[in-house]
């Protein structure tokens, strides 16, 4: 067997102990959120992130967490000053300090200049030296501004504290955002209300003479946000069923994962979802309706097995009610609704 | 088969069990594990391969120095997990798991098998 094939089997091999990785680690041994956000700043010593490192490599459930995170932050490149490149370090004090000897050597300190009239004044090194510009990197002013570590907290309390809970007694047949969501989701339409209310107090004083430019890294920050917003809800979307007696969760905006009620283990369902899951709706234990993007609706009668039920528009469905495997009402982002109580085979709209 | 790339992935670095986890486990893209660990993809991908291989001759090692296994029973191991895992692995049930594989096929690490 050649070696590449033997690497196959081990790919296999790997995707599977890999997945089972949780019950290594104890959820008790788990780092605080805070601790978790700081280490993905690269904000934690070198010995706090080297430990970080060897628990979240070992634990599948913290290894999870970041990778939603990862998943659901937008790449965004970073443009580096020329000058603040390790190898163009030097260049700064070099360049400063050869600027400084040319004007000691060019420029004696006191020289009597005639004037016009035959007077002379005097012109000193001090008076020369603030008529040089001011460099400015660049990409300073046009790099966006990130969200702040506190937000980060905020987004990584939320998920660490969603995990923690135990949702035990909850009655709800339909998903909605747990507290810890709401909060996360708080803290960033805070930040941008606060944006907003920036850039109108920014814009005001200088009316319509104010650059166009000026205002656009705040833009890009405020839409940052709100996709930000909008992911993070999705990845953390968890359905109950009546009683607890069974919960569904959307991991990573296409995967279902269902735990037995209150405590049990977190198991990956079937689901073929190429477009992202936004909400569900669990009517029982066994029965879970699911929705997504571009008018995906999947329905589960075992709990663990989810079948695309046919819909008719292409629309973004944000949220399901459903009463049992046959009937449910789902609604898109722009506010209309379809009920089925065929399972999907026909459906009204506006009921 | 399942213990002995256990125990070969317990042997490695922390770094490149959080690379094949990320990649393997969570369906991380190279990109977005570059970006999470700081690597360029590049790295990312060479690192992969390099972890994977190491994994391969450790488990090779296990099965004839540990199993006392002939060449042609390690060679009926690996044979035996080249295209199922067994009868546990629910991943492999998973449609949306070999849909991102395949997807992801694409930019599989230096050296991966087709």
């Amino acid at each position: 067997m050649p070696d590449h094939d033997r690497d196959r089997s081990v790919e296999n091999v790997l995707r599977h102990v890999l997945s089972d990785g949780a019950s290594s680690q104890k959820q008790s041994m788990c780092p605080d959120a805070e601790t978790i956000a700081a280490w993905q700043e690269g904000a934690l010593g070198t010995a706090d992130a080297a430990a970080m490192e060897r628990h979240v490599a070992d634990c599948s459930r913290c290894r999870a967490l970041m990778a939603a995170f990862i998943q659901t932050t937008p790449a965004t490149p970073v443009v580096e000053s020329i000058w603040r490149r390790w190898h163009l370090g030097w260049a700064v004090p070099l360049a400063t300090a050869a600027t400084a000897a040319a004007l000691w050597i060019a420029v004696p300190r006191n020289t009597s200049l005639p004037t016009p009239s035959g007077e002379s004044r005097t012109v000193s090194v001090d008076a020369v030296a603030p008529a040089a510009p001011a460099a400015t990197p660049p990409s300073a002013a046009a790099a966006p501004p990130a969200l702040t570590q506190t937000e980060s907290l905020q987004v990584a309390r939320a998920f660490a504290i969603r995990e923690k809970s135990e949702p035990a007694g909850e009655q709800e047949s339909a998903s909605k955002p747990s507290e810890d969501q709401r909060a996360a989701a708080a803290a960033l339409s805070a930040r941008i209300e606060a944006d907003k209310r920036e850039d109108a107090n920014s814009a005001r004083p200088q009316g319509a003479a104010a650059p166009e430019a000026a205002v656009a890294p705040r833009v890009a920050t405020v839409t940052r946000a709100a996709t930000l917003r909008e992911e993070i809800a999705i990845a953390l979307t968890e359905i109950v069923a009546p009683g607890g007696t069974a919960r569904w969760r959307i991991v990573g905006g296409r995967r279902i994962e269902r735990a037995p009620g209150p405590g049990g283990e977190w198991a990956s369902a079937l689901i073929d979802a190429p477009d992202p899951l936004t909400a569900g709706a669990a009517p029982s234990a066994t029965v879970c309706w699911i929705v997504g993007r571009r008018g995906a609706v999947y329905v589960t009668a075992d709990g663990m097995r989810f079948v695309r039920v046919p819909f008719p528009e292409m629309s973004d469905l944000v949220s399901v009610t459903a009463t049992d495997v046959q009937r449910a009402t789902v609604s898109s982002a722009d506010g209309r609704s379809w009920t089925t109580v065929d399972q999907g085979r026909t459906w009204s709209a506006g009921q | 088969m399942r213990r002995a790339v256990s125990a070969a992935v317990a042997r490695l670095t922390p770094k490149d069990r959080l690379r094949l986890g990320y990649y393997y486990a969570d369906d991380l893209t190279l990109a977005q594990i570059g970006r999470a660990l700081k690597e360029h993809e590049a790295t990312v991908s060479r690192n992969l391969a390099r972890a994977r291989r190491d994994i391969r001759r450790d488990v090779e090692r296990q099965l004839r120095d540990q199993e006392h296994m002939s060449p042609g029973q390690i060679h009926e191991c690996f044979a035996a997990v080249v295209d199922d895992v067994g009868a546990l692995d629910v991943a492999d049930l998973l449609g949306e798991r070999k849909d991102s594989r395949d997807e992801r096929s694409k930019e599989r690490p230096e050296g991966a098998s087709a």
